[in-house]
């Protein structure tokens, strides 16, 4: 029996490559946010801690709102490393998402933004005006316009008016009475005389004697 | 006829009865109710002007609410034709407001006013009901047109 000689016999066993750990290399801005003339940051924006923070707000206006707009505004704005994972990414996106900073840097920016697309939302009206099946076109300007002039179209303010008027006799009064009474057919000579000032309930208290 | 032994007929009853009617009673059972209650309330209020010493304010207020009830059926000539209201009418009404309580519809006691049987009572106790309600042609369309 000839055995066949086994070709790899003498070989030395290759190793196996070492695989490296990619080197965790932390996100950064490119640069710091521009400074652009004539603008300026709102007060909530300047005390958020670093351009990172800003670059975060400013990139919710950029991208696609929905399902993962946070992760990717936070990618962005260079958070994260090249090797954080799903969960890290939304961890660190929930964080900032929920910081109140952050929130409040937001809502300065909604306003700005809102009182900026005013003048638009004011020339689509007056086009809505002219075309007037374009429902919906007019409920968006109208949200707009809530926002923009909160004072003139949603300020509602109820005052509870308990005060009562008094009524004093003056010839104009007594005339419209006697109109009135005239018109009803009641003779204005014979009502009653009207008795002056305003009424206090008396309780029936008497000392015990 | 009560308004307990209205309630029991029926509908061959009912029909009998209405063709027994005088014209007065026709015009009072063609009369909306919302117009019965009106003409009761003006009796009323011109009582309250006519007996009551109040302020000129509550004076005032009175009589513009009084002006008010005219519309294009009851008009200035019906409401200047209506008395105020006798002792008994007066204390039947308060009667009826006490039902309501604290109920600010008036739903109760506007029943029990607009009733076949009490704002009957209340028109033969004030007549001067029943000439606004000719005069204004309250009693129904019939009569509204001068058909009846």
């Amino acid at each position: 029996v000839t055995t066949l000689p086994n070709p790899t016999a003498n070989q030395v066993p290759q190793r196996k490559p070492r695989r490296r750990k990619p080197r965790r290399v932390f996100n950064k801005l490119a640069e710091p946010l521009p400074a652009v003339d004539g603008t300026d940051w709102g007060p909530a924006m300047k005390a958020l801690p670093s351009d990172r923070h800003r670059a975060f707000v400013l990139a919710l206006y950029q991208i696609k709102p929905g399902y993962g707009a946070h992760v990717r505004a936070a990618q962005i704005a260079g958070f994260g490393t090249s090797s954080s994972s799903s969960k890290s990414w939304s961890v660190i996106a929930s964080r900032l998402a929920h910081d109140e900073r952050i929130l409040a840097a937001v809502y300065e920016e909604d306003q700005k933004r809102i009182r900026a697309s005013a003048p638009r939302a004011v020339r689509a009206l007056a086009h809505f005006i002219e075309e007037p099946e374009h429902r919906d076109h007019a409920r968006a300007i109208g949200m707009v316009l809530d926002r923009v002039h909160p004072v003139e179209t949603t300020h509602h303010v109820k005052v509870d008016h308990s005060h009562k008027h008094q009524i004093v006799a003056t010839e104009k009064v007594l005339e419209r009475i006697r109109q009135l009474a005239l018109a009803a057919g009641l003779n204005p000579q014979a009502l009653p005389p009207t008795i002056d000032g305003t009424c206090e309930e008396i309780t029936d208290e008497r000392p015990a004697t | 006829m009560t308004n307990e032994e209205l309630e029991g007929m029926n509908d061959e009853q009912r029909a009998a009865w209405m063709a027994s009617l005088n014209a007065d009673e026709t015009l009072i059972l063609h009369c909306p109710a919302g117009y019965r209650f009106n003409l009761v309330a003006v009796s009323y209020l011109k009582r309250v002007l006519a007996t009551r010493q109040m302020t000129i304010g509550d004076q005032l207020e009175f009589l513009e609410a009084l002006n008010g009830m005219v519309d294009e059926r009851f008009t200035t000539e019906g409401l200047a034709l209506v008395k105020p209201a006798d002792d008994i009418s007066a204390q039947m009404i308060e009667e009826a407001r006490k039902l309501d309580a604290d109920d600010p519809t008036l739903s109760r006691s506007f029943d029990v006013l607009t009733s076949w049987e009490v704002f009957g009572n209340l028109v033969r106790l004030n007549p001067t009901i029943m000439g606004a309600m000719k005069a204004c042609g309250l009693g129904g369309w019939q009569t509204a047109c001068g058909s009846a």
